[in-house]
């Protein structure tokens, strides 16, 4: 257990190391928003690593991974020193009493988990056992996948959690449930860091950050807890959505162009689900830049366009040609539209938002069509608006049974958005209560690189 | 501190306090299955991963593991359950049995495609299955070449 433990604290170090690496610094961007995007840039970056040794057909583990990322880690050493960094924020956290709140929804969340009272089914189906076979493989086990005792495991899903499980257990040397389970409580506290960030760039005023932090902090412990989400990849996309939201919340510039590329690439790594997520994020950002330049800065558009989207289409490629190659493509996940199955659907879909773990949360989704009236946070709410209508095509066109589909996984899918949406509501509402003009925070003064201490 | 102002710290107090009472009950609830273990053996489907049918069957596999080497094919029947619940039975062999390629099985009548077999909570009686070991739980057969 202390091997596999030190592994995932290891890993979780090296992704951080890579993302703060790479990512040039954004005077604008906040302490927490700056460690969400550099792990999530790390963990990308990680899984690419993972992904170009099993395309050489080098196995999977410490004495290849290490020069892989040293090389990454050794050019981002010397990249800083090339080119010109930008400049840094000061970086003052001021913590509060739902800070405080959120901590402990984090800790509840963390016990539970190593408990393994909270570890999700799928886990066993599907996230679990894929991890465990491509550690045995040493890479992604495409024969395994391609076999008709894989069916069930979703053989043609993103491989990001299980990959990181694999790697968890290969130098941890064991196959253990907690230690891998608790990659979900990194996603925990950085869902968390990215909704402060997003209610700090909504202007939310110090009560409506505290208590949104606080409000999400807790409806993910308690959905993750009750509906048992630990070791599942629906927390990945959780985060992708508040991560995405507080990106789109902030003004756009080439530094927002990179951030949405591996915030869009880690949702497409993490499932199917995210590959949409990844392009409607991509989309209304890039529609947003388009509309917010003048008319000089649109011939930079294209580099935007580039920036935006190359690490998911590295992804979104990677994992096309080997559902390609090895035939893993499911027929059950294509299926023609049939409007007719909205009789059946709908009511259901009504029926989820009552899921007894959800505490009836899920009808703040109800709102989402009113939030895109508010300017500030329409762009995230369209991409919630955009992300559900995904999941009512995916309903209406995959042959399977209906009611039995919503029935195992509305709720969950309710997960993604509810969060962020939450977080809108509360920043929406305080704005239209305030007593003076809501003002957006000052962006904090820019230092040059080369006063940056330590740099 | 207008009205609307007031209404709003009221509402968002009563959502923080909905959500703490929400985590509250549902932690509690999770740690309350943990220790009751109420999961029926006939329903797979609806086990968690430290429940004693999981600890039953994961001890049942460390007693025969012995004999089934890494990569070989392994199909299973179970009992009991539906044919659903059956299937889910043997997606839990699977994840406990990550160096075999583990099956699912309804019958010996849709051929022996494996080089073992297990039977849960069941028993087998085909002229190619020999008896490898057996428990109260199982019992693990070697399938003979045709």
């Amino acid at each position: 257990m202390t091997a596999a433990l030190a592994a995932l604290t290891a890993l979780v170090a090296v992704s951080w190391a890579l993302g703060d690496g790479l990512l040039r610094r954004d005077g604008r961007e906040s302490g927490e928003l700056r460690l969400v995007m550099s792990w999530i840039t790390g963990l990308v970056v990680l899984f690419l690593l993972l992904l170009g040794l099993d395309l050489l057909g080098l196995p999977w583990g410490a004495a290849n991974l290490a020069p892989a990322v040293a090389v990454v880690l050794l050019f981002c050493w010397f990249g800083d020193r090339w080119r010109d960094c930008g400049a840094t924020a000061p970086g003052r956290w001021s913590l509060g009493w739902g800070d405080g709140l959120a901590a402990a929804a984090l800790l509840l969340f963390v016990a539970c988990t190593a408990l393994l009272w909270n570890l999700h089914p799928d886990f066993i189906y599907h996230w679990g056992i894929k991890g465990w076979k491509f550690a045995l493989a040493r890479g992604i086990d495409a024969p395994w996948l391609a076999s008709p005792e894989a069916a069930h495991a979703h053989p043609d899903y993103p491989n990001l959690v299980p990959s990181l499980f694999a790697l968890t257990a290969i130098l941890g040397g064991s196959h253990q449930e907690a230690p891998v389970a608790l990659w979900s409580a990194l996603y925990f506290a950085l869902t968390v860091l990215a909704a402060r960030a997003l209610l700090a760039r909504l202007g939310a005023s110090p009560f409506a950050r505290q208590a949104g932090v606080a409000v999400v902090a807790l409806t993910l412990a308690m959905f993750s807890v009750g509906y048992l989400q630990a070791g599942g990849a629906d927390t990945l996309i959780t985060l992708a959505v508040v991560a995405g939201g507080a990106l789109l919340a902030g003004e756009p510039d080439r530094h927002a162009d990179v951030r949405m590329g591996w915030v869009a690439a880690f949702a497409a790594a993490a499932k199917i689900e995210g590959m949409a997520l990844a392009g409607s994020l991509v989309a209304v950002y890039l529609l947003r830049r388009w509309r917010q330049a003048g008319s000089g800065q649109r011939l930079q558009l294209p580099l935007a366009v580039i920036r935006t989207s190359w690490p998911t289409a590295a992804v979104a490629g990677i994992w096309a040609w080997q559902v390609a190659a090895h035939g893993l493509f499911q027929p059950a996940n294509a299926g023609a539209f049939d409007l007719s199955r909205a009789g059946v659907v709908v009511p259901e879909l009504f029926r989820s938002l009552m899921t007894v773990n959800w505490h009836g949360l899920p009808f703040c989704l109800l709102v989402l069509p009113f939030l895109l009236a508010a300017r500030r946070v329409r762009p995230l709410a369209a991409v919630c608006c955009l992300q559900l209508a995904f999941y009512l095509y995916v309903y209406l066109s995959a042959p399977v049974d209906p009611r039995e589909y919503v029935i195992t996984s509305a709720a969950r899918l309710y997960s993604h958005l509810v969060p962020a949406v939450l977080v809108l509501l509360i920043a929406t509402a305080d704005r239209m209560t305030h007593d003076r003009p809501a003002v957006t925070p000052p962006t904090p003064p820019l230092r040059p690189a080369a006063e940056r201490p330590g740099r | 501190m207008t009205r609307g102002r007031t209404v709003f710290r009221l509402a968002v107090l009563g959502l923080l306090l909905w959500a703490a009472f929400g985590c509250t009950v549902e932690i509690y609830r999770c740690g309350w299955l943990r220790w009751a273990d109420p999961w029926s053996a006939a329903e797979p489907g609806t086990w968690r991963f430290l429940s004693g049918h999981v600890a039953r069957l994961d001890a049942f596999l460390g007693g025969i593991g012995e004999h089934l080497p890494p990569g070989t094919t392994v199909a299973v029947s179970s009992a009991p359950g539906t044919e659903a619940e059956r299937f889910l039975r043997t997606l839990w062999l699977v994840y406990l049995l990550p160096e075999q390629r583990v099956r699912h099985a309804r019958t010996t009548a849709q051929g022996l495609a494996a080089d073992y077999w297990i039977a849960y909570g069941t028993r087998l009686e085909h002229p190619r299955l020999t008896v490898v070991d057996e428990t109260e739980e199982g019992t693990l057969y070697r399938v003979a070449e045709r």
